[in-house]
């Protein structure tokens, strides 16, 4: 048996089940990982297999659990360890017809890429004092300040490098990562949406939005119902395009969540839901989706059920409020420092500045709790 | 998830869970158990395709159901084995729930 030492292999798994192919080519077989000193262990076989396909799944599930139709389609599981599966197939990716799971690797990678984006921040925040200070003596004195090391420097030092090429590497490399799995998962349904062909006959700007979902909700199907149909969003979410048709009962969903994935697509889609319009930025994935009804007909829904639907409205309120409170607080505070100092020309400006920072994060906070009130009051009623 | 959590946390499980996880025995696609679920129902309940969506989500990373792609690259979702003992708590529950409803209040019917 031969071990090989491959340190980041989880940061692009595409990667290292390519590899492990190609072990195989070379007649070692896979047979274990060890998770802590990330070696990967091989047999030598006497068989040469041509190009078996390789998976690794980071699932949940038992280990002995490998669905049906995954095993007939000769799938194999040949070591689970943990939440850590790896699945070989002999034959090539081309011949497969079933696939699986990639949620639990791209969930995975995705919390580690946020973890690491806290320690990169972190980091960057405790090296800047020393960073300022060198730069002010050096400024100041035009000569470096003398540094004393202290006991042990040099160890501290190489920690500290170490630290530096870890946590930036890791980040970038978890944040590609993500990129990747999720664009081969949701790509073809933003491809597909951003070539539809659409015609507008007028434009209506919409901003922001995303504090009362449910309002824009209402104003889309009362557009549809006076015969202006909604047909597309663009320019960061805020220009309506509307084309003019005849009166339309139409229920539009604003839908906000964590990630946005091939299965929520499929599912609405499915569903006989039509995309609308998609955004996937760091925070903020948002989508719009649309089904038209007859009048009479139950009104169509994305949440059936009050749990999901206070849910979903929590959710939204709470991520914006804890982004927008202390946004409000910290604008208060420089409001009234300003305030107490005395004013030239130059803080009045700054004066009006921050005034209008503190009313429109404000506003901004208000909306988020009132949306979610409107929610609660709507679910207790119907569903008392 | 250790095993009490998950108990306190399903059991006694929500309609929509209840149905969601038992059409699951049968490997199924999103839509394919809305499908399933109103015909079992007689259209008494109509899944929302973002309830069936998060309660999915949600079934996965507890691992009661695992997921895995067919040849169109739709999504099929199972139920694991995880899943179906915590199924069988509940149905052992309902069970006596159903025998209690005939024995202390058939007379209401």
């Amino acid at each position: 048996m031969i071990s090989v030492f491959r340190p980041f292999w989880s940061y692009d798994v595409n990667a290292t089940e390519n590899w492990l192919t190609y072990m195989a080519q070379q007649g070692y077989h896979f047979v274990k990982f060890n998770r802590l000193t990330r070696r990967f262990y091989f047999e030598k076989a006497g068989t040469i297999m041509q190009t078996p396909t390789y998976w690794i799944e980071h699932e949940k599930r038992g280990k002995a659990d490998l669905s049906k139709a995954l095993q007939e389609d000769g799938w194999r599981q040949i070591y689970a360890e943990r939440n850590w599966h790896v699945l070989r197939n002999e034959k090539t990716l081309h011949d497969i017809t079933t696939l699986p799971a990639r949620e639990g690797m791209i969930r995975r990678n995705d919390t580690l890429r946020k973890l690491f984006f806290i320690l990169l921040l972190a980091l960057i925040f405790t090296a800047l004092p020393p960073v300022l200070l060198l730069g002010v003596s050096l400024v100041m004195a035009g000569v470096p300040p003398s540094v004393e090391g202290g006991p042990g420097w040099l160890f501290t030092a190489l920690i500290g490098l170490s630290l530096w090429m870890y946590i930036p590497y890791s980040f970038f490399k978890l944040n590609q990562s993500v990129k990747q799995l999720e664009a081969c998962d949701v790509l073809e349904n933003k491809q597909r949406l951003s070539q539809e062909k659409y015609t507008s006959d007028f434009v209506k700007w919409r901003l922001g939005w995303i504090y009362a979902p449910d309002k824009l909700e209402k104003w889309l199907e009362a557009m549809a119902k006076q015969g202006k149909q909604f047909v597309a969003v663009r320019t960061f979410g805020i220009r309506f395009y509307f084309k003019d048709s005849r009166p339309q009962h139409i229920r539009y969903c604003v839908d906000y969540q964590k990630e946005l994935n091939r299965a929520y697509f499929d599912m609405h889609l499915g569903a006989g839901w039509r995309l609308m319009h998609a955004s996937k930025g760091f925070m903020n994935k948002w989508s719009i989706w649309s089904m038209a009804y007859e009048e009479g007909e139950e009104l169509p829904q994305l949440y059936n059920d009050t749990v999901h639907m206070l849910d979903h409205a929590k959710r939204i309120a709470f991520s914006h409020l804890f982004m927008m409170l202390p946004m409000t607080s910290m604008y208060v505070v420089l409001f009234s420092m300003q305030w107490s100092a005395d004013m030239g020309k130059m803080d009045w400006f700054m004066l009006i500045v921050f005034g209008i920072a503190v009313i429109e994060f404000a506003t901004f906070s208000l909306q988020s709790g009132l949306y979610y009130q409107r929610i609660r009051k709507r679910v207790s009623k119907f569903f008392p | 998830m250790k095993r009490e959590k998950l108990l306190k946390s399903y059991i006694p499980m929500t309609e929509t869970a209840f149905y969601i996880l038992i059409s699951l025995i049968e490997p199924r696609h999103g839509y394919g158990i809305i499908k399933h679920v109103e015909e079992i129902t007689n259209y008494r309940i109509r899944l929302g395709s973002g309830t069936v969506y998060g309660t999915l989500t949600k079934m996965h990373r507890d691992g009661l159901i695992s997921v895995y792609s067919d040849s169109k690259r739709k999504k099929i979702y199972e139920i694991t084995q995880k899943g179906q003992n915590l199924l069988q708590i509940e149905i052992q529950r309902l069970k006596e729930l159903h025998a209690n409803a005939i024995k202390y209040g058939e007379e209401l019917l």
